[in-house]
């Protein structure tokens, strides 16, 4: 456990910026996604000329960290794909979009895969707070490596949540979907898939 | 596409052709009035992206736009990612002469979205607010929506960095106090879809980070960083 003022230090540009995190002090053990402060996002280029950013809204994830030897840990990611944000700008047009995005055998095709789930295989240290996760990338019902660059952001205590620590990461990846069989609007929509996860992990009470 | 552009573009395609293409037309195959050849030098010098572009009014495509806020959380141990889903956006833009570009931006602050998951009042039910995305909003101490309805960036200075990027320096007005800002700006590209005409289409990234503090949001700071990064990117299509 580590208190607010240990880890709270100056903020640089680009975030989230924790200037001292540490590993130190922080418990081992299971994690859970603490669900208020966690996001998910997948970006496509549209016709080459902007980024297409959507929100997954519904998503869980077990962590089970080892604060010793990071690369001992596991993440298990479990996605919603009928769990979208668009942010499309007309209220009734939003929700045909989405789901059309979600069920449409062309897009997400929900009805019949209704998780996308990725299970880390091999946990690697690059830095003092980075590293790589790779795990199996389940999409579409087609199993692929993926590789997340992740870094560690600290460990907050919050107090109520007592004396359980909360700690912090960002991951990142990019994925070809025609990998998994998805290639539709290839022209229109880019093959790559940027995606983006920054969130927190609860320490799981005992 | 006006038809100038269109003859600027040619003429573009000519002089680069004539530079390094493989099958290069004699000088005496060219058609050469001196108008033309004013268009030509003047387009010689744009990225080959920005020839077919049209010099015109643009209106944000807010389809294909998007506006997110991220703050840094628990100290900083993550990014809190909020949207605006209802912001709008005019653009004059000329690609012989990008900085002569101007640009405005109104975001309504009632529109934020937070992808907050599940009951919000059940673990708030001393919130004054409905939701989250309300108390974001609408609280005094964030984004305050009824005294300050708009958060507007109107541009004041644009300067090239590269071929295809540059800095927008704007008063972005939030809380009813307004400051210069500067916006590090990438262009995309152009594209033309069929149910737009002849109408051009042009993609932009954009970003910037402010301190909150600066227009008097200094709520749960360091809790939530006062470094807020705004991040942008999104289409724009030429006005009829």
């Amino acid at each position: 456990m580590r208190k607010y003022a240990i880890i709270a230090g100056l903020m640089a540009a680009t975030l989230p910026a924790n200037a001292n995190p540490t590993l130190e002090g922080v418990a081992s053990g299971l994690y859970e996604l603490e669900k208020t402060h966690a996001f998910l996002t997948w970006t496509v280029k549209h016709n080459g000329i902007s980024g297409y950013t959507v929100n997954f809204t519904d998503f869980d994830a077990d962590l089970v960290f080892d604060a010793e030897t990071p690369a001992n840990s596991q993440l298990a990611v479990s996605i919603n794909p009928t769990a979208l944000n668009t942010n499309y700008p007309n209220a009734e047009k939003k929700v045909e979009w989405e789901a059309e995005l979600a069920t449409d055998a062309r897009f997400l095709n929900a009805g019949e895969f209704p998780t996308i789930s990725f299970e880390s295989t091999e946990v690697t240290q690059t830095g003092d707070f980075e590293g790589t996760v790779t795990g199996n990338l389940t999409f579409l019902g087609v199993s692929q490596p993926v590789t997340l660059d992740v870094s560690y952001g600290g460990v907050a205590n919050p107090p109520w949540f007592g004396q359980r620590d909360v700690i912090g990461f960002t991951a990142s990846t990019t994925i070809n979907r025609s990998e998994f069989g998805n290639t539709s609007l290839g022209g229109v929509i880019s093959d790559e898939v940027e995606i983006e996860f920054s969130g927190e992990f609860l320490q799981a009470e005992e | 596409m006006t038809f100038k552009t269109l003859m600027v573009a040619g003429t573009s395609a000519f002089a680069l052709a004539a530079c390094g293409g493989s099958e290069t037309p004699s000088i005496e195959d060219a058609p050469t009035p001196p108008v033309e050849a004013e268009a030509t030098s003047e387009a010689a010098e744009l990225h080959p992206s920005l020839v077919d572009v049209a010099a015109a009014d643009y209106s944000l495509e807010k389809t294909h736009a998007f506006m997110t806020v991220k703050v840094g959380h628990g100290g900083g141990i993550s990014a809190y990612r909020i949207s605006f889903t209802d912001f709008d956006g005019d653009l004059s833009f000329d690609p012989a002469d990008p900085e002569a570009a101007s640009l405005t931006f109104t975001i309504n602050p009632l529109s934020v979205e937070t992808n907050y998951p599940g009951d919000y009042k059940a673990g708030h039910a001393d919130s004054a607010w409905e939701s989250w995305n309300e108390d974001v909003a609408r609280d005094a101490k964030w984004l305050n929506a009824d005294a300050f309805p708009e958060i507007t960036f109107v541009s004041t200075d644009i300067t090239k960095t590269g071929d295809l990027t540059g800095t927008v320096t704007g008063d972005l007005t939030l809380l009813g106090v307004t400051k210069p800002v500067t916006l590090d700006v990438s262009y995309n590209g152009l594209a033309n879809q069929p149910w737009f005409g002849e109408r051009d289409i042009i993609g932009f990234d954009a970003s910037t980070s402010i301190m909150r503090s600066e227009f008097g949001m200094a709520a749960a700071i360091p809790n939530i960083s006062d470094a807020v990064d705004v991040e942008f990117s999104g289409e724009f299509l030429q006005d009829e």
